[in-house]
């Protein structure tokens, strides 16, 4: 049987800890809440197409003392392969690029993607990411995401997963909003003032 | 003390607005200016494989408390609309974006003059401030006011640069 994102979520979530996620589109930020609960906002929803990555890579070089977990989708991140090699040739050692490849996509009216013929992880390694991995099972999920974790360099895991059934209930949360959550979250973390007081310059 | 070119004025702009992380895809015109980003102390330079990218690359920086500018052309502006529109409005994610205006008045390259109209004409419908900076002395003023302008509005802020002005 294929896993589904939603237990691998479950899995990430004692990994994850104090650490940053940077997520594509909607659903999975759901599912996240949904596993985590609202009270920590340490997850900033990327609705542009193909960006996920790049917010990541941003996140990582401004952070670099903190994982940054970053969730993809399969037609996300065929709008922009060659972001890829972008990540690579910067290679922050705390970035940790999860694809979920359901090889559909679903917010589109699960129409196939052509990732079925697509090794995202060859891809990946081709373009010198050196950790990558391919999953296909909850066990091999965590094994892998527990060894990126101690490794200093960029990893990419590809979890291959079930098309969702149903989409999770929308939330309300706009853009802005999670912006600024994640921000003050942040704030209290790091404890520095991340967004400037423009006035007292 | 001997003029600074165009270039090295932009890149004390920068330092002096506080950016330290700068996205960049090259061309010609912006040949000096990238190389001299790429070796200034306390800027991360971060070299793109597309434009749209940067606006990723730079929401993520902000977010993480960083002070992103981006160096491109107007037709990698042109290509990263989606990111701008999805990021950087939506979620009001403030960039500095230094663009080469190419096909700006006094080129010679017949292929350039549409991509500057239509950058000029896309950054008016998206309701984005736009500046211009054409001499090098006031490169430094129009960078730190552009930059003061990202701050206070949580908007990118264009500003484009007459390829004149890159040449130094």
């Amino acid at each position: 049987m294929i896993m589904n994102s939603l237990d691998c979520i479950k899995v990430l979530k004692p990994i994850v800890g104090d650490n940053l996620l940077v997520v594509w589109g909607t659903t999975k930020t759901i599912e996240w809440l949904q596993v985590n609960g609202k009270d920590k906002m340490n997850v900033f929803t990327s609705y542009a197409m193909g960006e996920a990555a790049m917010v990541g890579l941003g996140l990582a070089l401004a952070l670099p003392h903190r994982k940054i977990f970053v969730l993809d989708g399969d037609g996300a991140l065929l709008m922009n392969l060659g972001s890829l090699t972008t990540l690579a040739n910067k290679a922050p050692k705390n970035l940790i690029h999860i694809l979920f490849d359901n090889a559909s996509y679903v917010s589109g009216g699960r129409l196939p993607t052509f990732s079925k013929a697509t090794d995202f992880a060859a891809i990946a390694k081709a373009a010198s990411i050196k950790f990558t991995r391919t999953v296909k099972s909850i066990g091999d999920f965590k094994t892998a995401v527990e060894a990126a974790v101690k490794q200093a360099q960029t990893a990419f895991i590809v979890a291959k997963v079930a098309v969702d059934e149903k989409f999770p209930p929308l939330g309300t949360m706009d853009g802005l909003e999670n912006k600024y959550l994640f921000i003050r979250y942040l704030e209290s973390i790091e404890k520095k003032q991340i967004l400037p007081d423009i006035l007292k310059r | 003390m001997a003029n600074l070119s165009g270039p090295e004025e932009i890149v004390k702009g920068l330092k002096e607005s506080g950016v330290d992380i700068v996205s960049t895809l090259p061309e010609n015109a912006t040949t000096k200016l990238v190389s001299l980003i790429s070796k200034e102390p306390g800027i991360i330079h971060v070299p793109l494989a597309r434009e749209e990218e940067g606006f990723g690359i730079s929401s993520g920086a902000y977010l993480g408390g960083k002070k992103p500018a981006m160096v491109i052309q107007n037709s990698g502006f042109l290509n990263s609309l989606g990111a701008i529109t999805e990021l950087n409005i939506m979620c009001q994610i403030p960039v500095l974006v230094l663009i080469s205006h190419v096909g700006h008045p006094g080129e010679r390259y017949v292929i350039h003059p549409p991509l500057a109209r239509m950058a000029e004409a896309v950054t008016k419908s998206i309701e984005l401030p736009c500046l211009l900076i054409e001499r090098p002395e006031n490169a430094r003023d129009v960078i730190k006011n552009a930059q003061l302008l990202c701050e206070v509005s949580k908007l990118p802020v264009f500003v484009m640069m007459a390829p004149r002005l890159l040449r130094g």
